[in-house]
């Protein structure tokens, strides 16, 4: 970051500082400061608030420093000037536009198809839009695998969160859906790439990573350490079928 | 006399009972090996690399577990220079130093001798930061067993202040509100005392606190993650390597200089949250002004990688020796290690040569066999190693990010971990962006409940007075030194600082106008 630009961040930042130091205190002085908790008579120097009010104060100290430092040195200027001249073009930007892309990926992964899918599924979805949006090197097709990801992201979530009822027959509804959405990008990426070598080759190099990597993954964790995945079904229900016919 | 020799005995005990099991050899040198994998790949560190094997060695056992853990951290710190070699990147921060010099010996066809020296310097460097964390831990142990709790809460600030000031790229205080973020997130869950719920939103899944693994995943990882994808893919020129040797007549010339950096190394390992890149340019610049050719630094002089090599690898050392005998961290890969020992029931701290008298033997056994580890793998599996570099960055990066999922996922087994982590590692992302130092943010959270309770306990015995801080001596120390760290980054403090750190000149400009004249007499 410039110099410049450092100063309206620290002016930023430095308000929401101190307006976080003030929460910090208002809520450590709804703790029990005097009087008995569970039992336990209360003085100031054993209260539970104790700490959390010197961080408090600490912070809004500290903040209030930065809010001065970010003055004197233009930093308010700045972020007001900045504030006039905001135009969309420049909102979205290439880096702006690929830190989106990576939020939406890890976003996804860990709040979305975590809980609800089979961990290799869901580690498999992640790898797959991860890498080929980000290894092809090209803009156009990064913001149309961004859009395909969103959107799908959207779907699934609406019909998992809604109209669960209608996938009951299936045995493992999330994963099912999951299975398609994955099908569905794989179609897509490869029809995209379809006319460029060096693309398709990438495309390809990106499907087989998010399926060998969760499945290294899924065998090293479940079968060897032991470890439960966050979430078992579809694949992993196969691979137990496919251990106990081979190992038991 | 008794004592030395009595550690010395279950120093080669242990050294034997690690070396005995078929299991442990193979373990010590994949983790090596796994290690200078994530120094030299630009974008792994080595802190993420120990954080992300903490979950692998958890059904381990503590010394197998051990074993596992500093290999990584021995190989990430050596396995930097690859990279700062053959590409003019520093596979980690600690490498940058390595770099200047490196990279212009690979230019002249040198990388295998520039590679060679790198081996043996860290190897140097480690067994000397072995030999303090041996000789120092058990005595500052001995010494910190007549700590009290004021003592403890002081030595906590202390670490966060200090990691903060000297870990701050721009404004010290921006190091310090790093700290505090980091204590008010350790300040959530119930509290030890009295276990009452603080800044829990109702939600009983934070009861507990949050777990420092999945913090410190996210904290570390998160951000490598984010600013790797952001970037434009470049592609990586790599120099050429026919041969690498261990250069030991080389070596043996620059023996001063290693031996010199390594000592800076162990120094600065041992301040809290200094990491080694600190120690690499320290030692680097030390080795630059006692040179008698200054001006052969950054066109590829031996003496110069040697310095931060030795002096990275040192380091390792240095930061173990607070960590084990304080419970303080004295790297960013020291506190990860930390969080680690946690987990697998050791208490690091003066306690520690009580609780596990063996425990000091282990630690420095594996060191030592990390560090022949590290020399083996690293004269022999370079051209491997260099043939993984080539992977490209954002398939590794994705990779890492399943990686730190299912990391912070298997330690507790809770999803909730992952809600954690996730928010925990933009919010590192972003203070990172307006230079705000990590390393404090996470020895806060680690060093948060220890400060906090010990205050409590401190104040309760006292009666709510502060006075034990005036009239015991370490705590004075400790107060006092917090005291000045603080008014020291004042400006008007700081002008007259530096005006009484100018020299005064002996002479008056009309002696030297005296003395300057040929003809002079007397």
């Amino acid at each position: 970051m410039e110099e410049k630009e450092l100063r309206r961040a620290d002016f930023l930042t430095s308000l929401i500082l101190v307006a976080f130091g003030v929460w910090v205190l208002r809520e450590a002085f709804k703790m029990p400061l005097r009087g008995s908790y569970a039992g336990v008579k209360n003085v100031w120097y054993v209260s539970p608030a104790l700490f959390p009010i010197i961080v408090g104060v600490f912070i809004i100290l500290l903040g209030t420093l930065l809010l001065v430092h970010a003055i004197r040195s233009g930093g308010a200027t700045f972020f007001m000037h900045r504030l006039r001249q905001i135009r969309l073009q420049k909102v979205a930007s290439e880096r702006n536009l690929r830190f989106l892309a990576v939020l939406l990926a890890l976003g996804t992964f860990v709040y979305l198809f975590i809980p609800r899918v089979d961990f290799f599924l869901a580690s498999a979805l992640f790898l797959l839009y991860a890498i080929s949006a980000f290894y092809m090197e090209d803009v156009d097709l990064l913001k149309r695998f961004a859009k395909l990801y969103a959107l799908g992201s959207l779907l699934f979530a609406i019909v998992t969160g809604g109209f669960h009822r209608f996938l009951a027959f299936l045995p493992f509804p999330n994963d099912v859906l999951a299975l398609v959405f994955l099908g569905v990008y794989v179609g897509y990426g490869l029809a995209r790439t379809r006319a460029h070598g060096a693309l398709r080759q990438k495309f390809v190099q990106s499907i087989s990573v998010a399926l060998l990597v969760p499945l290294l993954l899924c065998v090293s964790f479940r079968f060897f350490l032991l470890v439960p995945l966050p979430r078992e079904g579809l694949i992993m229900e196969g691979l137990y079928r496919l251990y106990y016919a081979l190992f038991r | 006399m008794v004592s030395a020799l009595t550690n010395l005995a279950l120093f080669f005990n242990e050294l034997l009972l690690m070396l005995r099991a078929p299991f442990n050899i193979a373990l010590l040198f994949g983790s090596v090996a796994l290690g200078i994998f994530f120094g030299a790949a630009p974008g792994l560190t080595a802190t993420l690399g120990v954080a992300l094997l903490t979950t692998l060695t958890y059904r381990m056992s503590t010394e197998v577990a051990i074993l596992a853990l500093l290999g990584m951290y021995v190989g990430a710190i050596y396995g930097g220079s690859y990279s700062s070699i053959l590409i003019n990147i520093p596979g980690t921060a600690a490498a940058a130093a390595t770099a200047m010099d490196g990279y212009p010996l690979a230019c002249q066809g040198k990388a295998g001798k520039a590679l060679g020296i790198t081996t043996t310097s860290s190897f140097i460097g480690t067994l000397v930061g072995m030999i303090f964390v041996a000789a120092f831990t058990p005595l500052i142990c001995r010494i910190a067993l007549n700590f009290t709790s004021f003592e403890f809460f002081l030595l906590a600030f202390f670490g966060i202040m200090i990691s903060g000031t000297l870990g701050s790229e721009d404004l010290a205080y921006k190091g310090w509100i790093s700290g505090f973020l980091g204590l008010f997130l350790a300040c959530m869950g119930r509290d030890q005392l009295q276990f009452y719920p603080r800044f829990t939103f109702g939600i009983p899944e934070l009861d507990g606190g949050i777990d420092v693994v999945p913090a410190l995943i996210g904290a570390f990882g998160i951000p490598q993650i984010i600013e790797v994808l952001r970037k434009e893919v470049v592609p990586l020129v790599f120099q050429e390597v026919r041969r690498v040797t261990p250069e030991l007549k080389e070596l043996l010339r620059h023996l001063p200089t290693a031996i010199r950096s390594a000592l800076i190394g162990v120094g600065i390992g041992a301040i809290p949250g200094v990491g080694e890149d600190i120690a690499a340019w320290t030692a680097y610049g030390v080795a630059k002004n006692a040179s008698k050719h200054p001006e052969r630094y950054g066109k590829g002089e031996i003496d110069g990688v040697v310095a931060s090599e030795s002096a990275n690898n040192a380091c390792i050392g240095g930061a173990i020796i607070p960590l084990l005998s304080l419970g303080i961290p004295g790297s960013p890969p020291a506190a990860m290690l930390l969080g680690a020992l946690l987990l697998h029931g050791v208490q690091p701290g003066p306690m520690l040569t009580i609780d596990h008298p063996t425990f000091i033997p282990k630690v420095t056994a594996a060191l030592f066999l990390n560090a022949f580890g590290m020399f083996v793998v690293g004269m022999l599996l370079v051209k491997q190693v260099i043939k993984l570099l080539k992977i490209p960055q954002v398939i590794l990066m994705a990779i890492v990010g399943v990686l730190c999922v299912i990391g912070s996922y298997a330690i507790g087994l809770r999803i909730f971990n992952l809600y954690l982590m996730l928010p925990v590692g933009l919010l590192a992302y972003c203070l990172t962006k307006m230079k705000y130092p990590i390393a404090p943010l996470v020895i806060g959270v680690i060093l948060g409940p220890m400060a906090d309770a010990n205050l409590r306990r401190a104040l309760m015995v006292s009666g709510g007075s502060f006075l034990p801080i005036f009239t015991r001596p370490v705590a004075l120390v400790l107060f006092l030194a917090t005291v000045f760290m603080a008014v020291s980054q004042v400006s008007w403090v700081k002008s007259q600082l530096k005006r009484l750190r100018k020299k005064v000149p002996l002479l008056s400009e009309e002696e030297r106008y005296i003395l300057a004249q040929p003809n002079r007499k007397g």
